[in-house]
């Protein structure tokens, strides 16, 4: 492989290699392979390549994409079906079913492989493939052999896997990645497939000092697919914790699947018009509102009070994902605002604490009933800092229904951000009445865009970066995000900065 | 990156070398088996979060016990059901970390779990190790067409590891398969509905055998491209092509299925009934008892839901519409009401473990059912008061038993348990027995007797002679 530079020589001496991610292995998510599958073995029907589906999807690290052993017995039965049926049934594969051995190896099998591995084999990769071929012709038909290669090839760790390991170590361990391994990993963060032979070449004939420059450019067209957009979208879900929707039960009989599914629609239809639009902004997501009602959702915006809402925060997607079961929950949409969107951290809730003596009846209010249990002591001393973002939403029920009162009271929605535990105040913060002027705050809030920026960085690199949001590497790269708001801004600064191009060996 | 390098030197020596003499070994415990006319053993654990409403303790330990409320479903089972009260978990250390995560990290771990970065307490603990599931279906399960499973129900949210119980390898996490669909699909791939003639069986099994081959070739090809990071990921992947080569290599095991162990999804699923989380729960109960009925696997794991989930289930629902749902929104209130809520979910859990038993019950083996040569494990990351949520005396429940009867069953075995000061204190004590020397103890009573260093040596007894019949 060629490399990108040799070994390091921009990174940062005050920055520690620990801040980068380590040498690693990246398993391909269970859509990506298929679109790698269907790129690689054309003229293989549909209904088997969808059959092939390994557990965890991109949205999942690294970490959690271990290929259990019950993935891989469904996964070898189904390339075994797979490189029969390529073989078969393609037509590109019509020399190994009526040619003759050498035409079949070196004019099917070995493009084919050199697909499926994103690269052209190493001579002693193609020298075990044609050495067990031959073998395999020694006891069976020619086609038979020919999918016993293929499916060796499917069961490889060079197809399921794309690996980081760069190419000359300095001496803290540092390594550049080859500009194979950049490519692929520009290409799967951003489309979720290798890149198109085009794009390839275009990468590929660039010099070292350019490709940097020629990946910005080229990340700037994927961001503008809407492939991106829709991974985009999916990491969007699991920021604002709208993944978890179809899993969610309310007591309430209006929560069906099909309100499930519009509440879904809906937030992903607010993303794209908002952040994911072109020209959009991060300011947008928090300071726009939906340009329609989305369809299936009329009940739930019916009776309501538009000026109340604002951008995502407003969403009853968003609402009701954030909520409990029977009703509004200050301390989860408290912690949705201090963990999720501010990167705070929380510590977790005290055992054993003492709640016999605390008073709460049946005629409180949420809100009441929150922070009466939030003032018994050591409970309060984290809850004086969760609940009162929390109850600037405590106009909207458990599914994102506007409401006036509750218990047969007005509801109070006042509320605030008060510093977090040991921390200075936030600027532009003061006492609210309900969730439009923390909206406001956080379409322009540097910490909102820095910890943003910091999970979307990780998400794209599939891997939770070193110290997240602290991490001594991200002010090079969400500088302009922080101005701007742009994701394509981002992205660009991303995949040109070392966070992506370098790595890290570590202790071995 | 250290501590990975400590940890999989043993691991990686078990793939490289050991793997042919451990499959040898799991060869040879099925001979044994096979000898004594005895039907292989197979394991199960099964998890329910947020530990259980106190009552599950009861004052008559031994034979006569009696069945606390929640636990009245059992009754039929009570010959086939052992409650272990005294037990805790791993010295997780509860400075370092969430309540629930280190229970969770740690239940199927026999050693400290290992610190990653994460919102909760400053660290989010995942296994250091190959957990007792993996490890076991080395041995029992090696030969099996699916070593092992995993499985969830309709409550997937792992938000900080929630569901991360079983470890293929140190931070190296294999999550539940939620849908039953796919659990059938993965533990029935292959099966066919004829056997093959001998000569075609035969072709059959030098194909895969080269498929195979060639596949570890570039494994091997692929290795001398990686550094030790990478190397330390690709283990659990070469773990399976290895398992799958010896079973293609293994003469007696190369397609094992017959028509009586083809089963339909379709069919599975009728009389199935009820909301939503019972539904897939018992579906994924029924896929499993299947699956363990033929063969296809010999050790699973279920975990039925998770603490940061927002699953409900009948009864769950309070005077105060405001106190309903989900663990997270009632798990730490310490009233009649939490209690009640506690309640109504042990019930469920209950039942649908009862419908598991019922299950595993249905299929015939030898002079008894499959439930009497399977071995089910139902435990919880937070022990005797969940409103505490400490991790003493952890609520164990075990159901079936190991080929041979060697369990002993029948009882509710009471384990010296030193209270100490606090709970700190008595998660600390080594002399207080752990949930990991149970799990020894039942594969010791399997004739496993080579997992010992799975478990940290102070706190690791040996077996637990109260379980051995």
């Amino acid at each position: 492989m060629a490399g990108a530079g040799g070994a390091p020589t921009t990174i940062s001496a005050a920055c520690e290699p620990t801040q980068l991610l380590p040498t690693r292995l990246v398993r391909l998510a269970s859509s990506e392979l298929r679109a790698q599958l269907r790129a690689a073995l054309p003229g293989v029907a549909e209904s088997l390549i969808s059959a092939v589906d390994l557990q965890a999807e991109h949205v999942a690290p690294v970490a959690e994409r271990v290929i259990s052993a019950a993935d891989f017995s469904a996964y070898y039965q189904a390339v075994l079906s797979l490189a029969q049926a390529y073989v078969d049934q393609s037509a590109d594969a019509a020399a190994c079913r009526t040619g003759v051995a050498d035409s079949c190896l070196q004019g099917v099998l070995r493009p084919a492989w050199q697909r499926l591995y994103r690269r052209v084999p190493t001579s002693e990769e193609w020298a075990a493939a044609s050495l067990r071929f031959q073998t395999l012709l020694a006891t069976h038909p020619l086609a038979t052999s020919a999918a016993g290669v293929v499916a060796g090839a499917l069961l490889s760790p060079q197809v399921l896997y794309r690996s980081e390991s760069g190419q000359g170590t300095d001496a803290r361990g540092v390594t550049r990645l080859s500009r194979a391994e950049l490519i692929d990993l520009a290409s799967f963060a951003f489309t979720g497939r290798v890149p198109e032979p085009n794009v390839l070449a275009q990468l590929s004939a660039v010099d070292d000092a350019g490709l940097k420059t020629a990946l910005g450019t080229q990340v700037a067209t994927w961001v503008a697919t809407d492939t991106f957009r829709e991974r985009a979208s999916d990491f969007l879900e699991l920021r604002f914790g709208v993944q978890h929707l179809p899993e969610l039960s309310r007591s309430d009989a209006a929560f069906t699947p099909a309100l499930k599914t519009a509440f879904t629609g809906e937030f992903r239809e607010f993303m794209g018009e908002t952040l994911l639009a072109p020209g959009g902004s991060f300011g947008d997501l928090f300071s726009k509102s939906p340009t329609r009602q989305f369809p299936g959702l009329e009940a739930v915006y019916a009776n309501d009070e538009p000026t109340r809402r604002q951008g995502v925060l407003g969403l009853a997607s968003l609402l009701a994902a954030r909520a409990a079961p029977n009703g509004s929950d200050p301390v989860k949409r408290g912690i949705m605002v201090r963990v999720d969107l501010l990167c705070e951290t929380v510590p977790p809730p005290i055992a054993g604490a003492d709640f016999s003596k605390v008073m709460v009846t049946d005629d409180m209010q949420t809100r009441e009933r929150f922070a009466t249990l939030a003032a018994v002591a050591p409970c309060n001393g984290c809850h004086q800092v969760i609940n009162p973002p929390g109850y600037l939403f405590e106009e909207f029920d458990q599914l994102g229904r506007h409401r006036d009162s509750e218990k047969g009271r007005p509801i109070d929605a006042h509320g605030s951000l008060p510093p977090a535990f040991g921390k200075q105040p936030y600027a532009g913060v003061s006492e609210w009445d309900g969730l439009v002027p923390l909206a406001s705050w956080l379409a322009s809030a540097p910490q909102a865009r820095r910890c943003f920026a910091a999970h979307f960085v990780s998400y794209l690199l599939s891997q939770a970066v070193p110290s997240t949001v602290d991490n001594c590497q991200l002010p090079g790269i969400t500088a302009r995000f922080e101005q701007s708001g742009r994701l394509d801004e981002l992205a660009s600064d991303l995949v040109t900065s070392d966070l992506f191009q370098y790595r890290t060996r570590g202790n071995p | 990156m250290s501590r990975h390098g400590r940890n999989s030197f043993g691991r990686r020596a078990f793939l490289g070398a050991g793997m042919s003499a451990l499959g040898m070994a799991a060869l040879q415990q099925r001979a044994v088996a096979q000898a004594d006319g005895m039907a292989a053993p197979r394991f199960v654990f099964i998890y329910t979060p947020c530990g259980r409403e106190p009552s599950w303790r009861t004052e008559t330990p031994g034979a006569g016990f009696t069945l606390a409320p929640t636990l009245q479903m059992f009754e039929p089972f009570r010959e086939r059901m052992a409650i272990i009260d005294g037990v805790t978990l791993v010295n997780f250390d509860y400075a370092k970390y969430n309540s629930h995560l280190g229970g969770i990290s740690t239940l199927l771990g026999g050693k400290i779990p290992l610190k990653k970065a994460g919102d909760f307490q400053g660290g989010i603990p995942v296994s250091s190790q190959r957990t007792f599931d993996h490890l076991l279906a080395d041995r029992i399960g090696a030969t099996s067409p699916v070593s092992n499973i995993v499985l969830g129900g309709v409550d997937r949210n792992n938000d900080a590891g929630a569901l991360q119980l079983s470890y293929t390898a140190a931070d190296q996490p294999e999550l539940p398969i939620h849908e039953p669909e796919r659990a059938f699909a993965a533990l029935f791939a292959g099966a066919q509905v004829n056997v093959p003639s001998p000569q075609d069986s035969a072709l059959r099994q030098t194909w895969e055998k080269e498929i195979l081959g060639l596949s570890q070739d570039q494994t091997n090809a692929f290795k001398h491209q990686l550094g030790s990071n990478e190397l330390m990921q690709l283990e659990a992947y070469q773990a399976n092509l290895n398992g799958a080569f010896q079973r293609v290599m293994d003469p007696n095991n190369f397609n094992p299925t017959s028509a009586g162990c083809s089963k339909n999804f379709a069919t599975l699923a009728l009389g199935i009934t009820g909301e939503d989380y019972q539904r897939q729960h018992d579906l994924q109960s029924r896929v499993l008892a299947a699956a363990l009925a033929c063969g296809r696997t010999r050790v699973a794991t279920f975990a039925m839901g998770s603490h940061l989930g927002s699953m409900t289930v009948p009864g769950s629902i309070p005077a105060d519409p405001n106190r309903t749902g989900a663990f997270a929104g009632a798990h730490h209130l310490h009233d009649a009401g939490a209690i009640g809520h506690y309640q109504a979910f042990d019930r469920y859990y209950g039942e649908r473990i009862r419908f598991l038993l019922q299950e595993l019950d249905s299929y015939p083996e030898g002079a008894g059912t499959v439930l009497d040569n399977t071995i089910l494990v139902w435990s919880t990351e937070i022990g005797w008061d969940p409103l505490e949520h400490d991790h003493e005396r952890h609520p164990v429940f075990l159901f079936g038993n190991v080929p041979g009867k060697k369990l002993n069953m029948g009882r509710y075995h009471q384990l010296p348990f030193d209270m100490g000061a606090n709970r700190e204190e008595r998660l600390a004590n080594p002399q207080n027995r752990r949930l990991h020397e149970v799990l020894l103890t039942i594969a010791q009573a399997m004739g496993t007797t080579d997992l010992e260093s799975f478990a940290d040596p102070a706190y690791n007894h040996g077996p637990i002679s109260q379980l051995l019949a």
